[in-house]
């Protein structure tokens, strides 16, 4: 090897430990700093910098990614559009009854001073962008601080919960969604009314642990938030549907599969309840 | 001084088209990492301390959008970047082969090694059987963003080194090359 190459490889070791140095000071600065740390607002700024772009590109490109979504859908389109037929025809009937059930619901619920679960101020917002990770469920909305949303607020769809948000930039916003394995909510069965925890398991299930094992789980019964005091999530936001249940494995309770009612692939427009008051844990 | 804003350049395309076009190009439910692909392709091209460069920017850059530790990116695609351009010299052959056969290395070794160093720092983890299917699927995934990956960062970041001019600091790749 002559002298420069000899070089060359020392500078290039010299670049990797530094580089090396480098990420792991960032990595221990991150796992100590709270809420508030340097690092933080670098990630807020970087949030800044990059939602417009990424807003732009996922308009540009939205025709291109409803193509790629739509061709696996076509197999099913033509008995889809049957089942459609049928149901517009069934839902026409059902729709002429809604204004009088409409008028008892509402006595029903002034009777009993509870709350529908999206009532309250809402912001609509859209998605413009997905984490850029396999192993992390999030979603960024168009929407931040300037427009009031706050670092724990509860985000739905039109078919129910969606998740919470982790981060606030003035535009924009970051959303765990609840398949993410570090996503967690209080949970309530509508048949039994038992309650539980519902979390991500990082796939198109979730999991409803913690139901007492005396408690009949039926399968197809709807889960919905618990909405406990000092919880993130208003009660009855609905979450999804049981699919199957089972004991777990130490026979102390029982632990269900719950399909969400929202599709966390097909995530456009969304909700953002702004009345949800964000809670302080201690140590953050 | 061109050559490196042509890299950032790219470094920050491949950020924004992975958070928003690749998610639609979803199988199985595992995205290809275009960034890890990128900064594989630029240490096969410019050697092993550019690698190492673009790794940690990129790394950093895609950590700064995660909830993860920040910085664990960065350290598992700038040992990427470093080792797969340290290889390079040693393999002697122009073909096609050798950014495919990279990448897929590359991308099976750095997904492993990244989910391995967040499961040591407590980042909820996903069941083992998914974990390796995944870290296998974005391997294979991501071999295929090659074709279209690696010509772009040979034009932008490998210039120089074809047209035979010496920029004094760049590195050779090629050992027995030194000018």
């Amino acid at each position: 090897m002559s002298r420069t190459s000899y070089r060359r490889s020392t500078r290039s070791r010299v670049v990797l430990a530094a580089l090396l140095a480098a990420s792991v000071t960032v990595v221990t600065l991150d796992f100590r700093q709270g809420s508030g740390g340097p690092l933080r607002k670098v990630q807020d700024q970087v949030l800044t910098v990059i939602a417009p772009l990424q807003s732009g590109v996922s308009r540009a490109l939205s025709p291109v990614g409803h193509l790629f979504r739509s061709v696996g859908d076509i197999p099913n389109l033509q008995s889809q559009n049957d089942k459609l037929r049928k149901q517009v025809s069934a839902l026409q009937d059902q729709q002429n009854q809604v204004p009088e059930m409409q008028r008892q619901l509402n006595e029903a619920l002034a009777l009993l001073h509870e709350q529908r679960w999206n009532a309250g101020h809402k912001l609509g917002a859209s998605v413009i962008s997905e984490g850029p990770s396999n192993a992390e469920w999030t979603v960024f909305l168009d929407k931040g601080a300037a427009a009031g949303v706050q670092v724990g607020m509860a985000v739905v769809a039109q078919a129910g919960l969606v998740g919470r948000v982790t981060a606030v930039s003035p535009a924009s916003s970051k959303v765990l969604l609840a398949v993410d394995p570090q996503h967690a909510v209080g949970a309530r069965l509508t048949g039994s009314g038992d309650t539980g925890v519902v979390s991500g398991k990082g796939q198109s299930d979730l999991s409803f642990d913690l139901i007492g094992v005396t408690t009949t789980v039926t399968p197809g019964e709807t889960v919905v938030t618990s909405g406990y005091d000092g919880g993130i999530y208003p009660p009855s936001i609905p979450i999804g549907r049981v699919k199957v249940a089972r004991r777990s494995p130490d026979g102390l309770n029982q632990t269900a599969l719950v399909q969400p009612f929202v599709d966390f692939n097909k995530l456009s427009l969304v909700l953002i309840l702004l009345d949800t008051r964000p809670v302080k844990l201690p140590g953050q | 001084m061109r050559r490196s804003l042509g890299t950032s350049l790219l470094i920050v395309t491949a950020l924004i088209l992975q958070t928003t076009l690749l998610p639609h190009l979803a199988l199985f439910r595992v995205v290809p990492d275009l960034m890890l692909v990128v900064v594989i392709c630029i240490g096969l091209v410019r050697g092993p301390s550019s690698g190492a460069t673009a790794g940690f920017a990129g790394g950093m850059l895609r950590d700064l959008l995660l909830d993860a530790p920040t910085g664990l990116s960065a350290l598992a695609y700038l040992t990427v970047g470093y080792v797969v351009g340290a290889v390079r010299p040693y393999v002697q052959s122009s073909s096609v082969a050798v950014p495919l056969i990279g990448v897929f290395a590359g991308s099976v070794v750095g997904t492993a090694f990244y989910t391995m160093l967040a499961l040591l720092l407590g980042v909820p983890a996903q069941p083992v059987d998914r974990v390796a299917q995944v870290i296998l699927l974005t391997g294979v995934y991501n071999t295929l963003l090659v074709p279209f990956a690696y010509p772009v960062v040979r034009r932008v970041a490998g210039g120089a080194q074809r047209s035979g001019a010496s920029s004094g600091r760049g590195e050779s790749v090629v050992p027995g090359r030194t000018f």
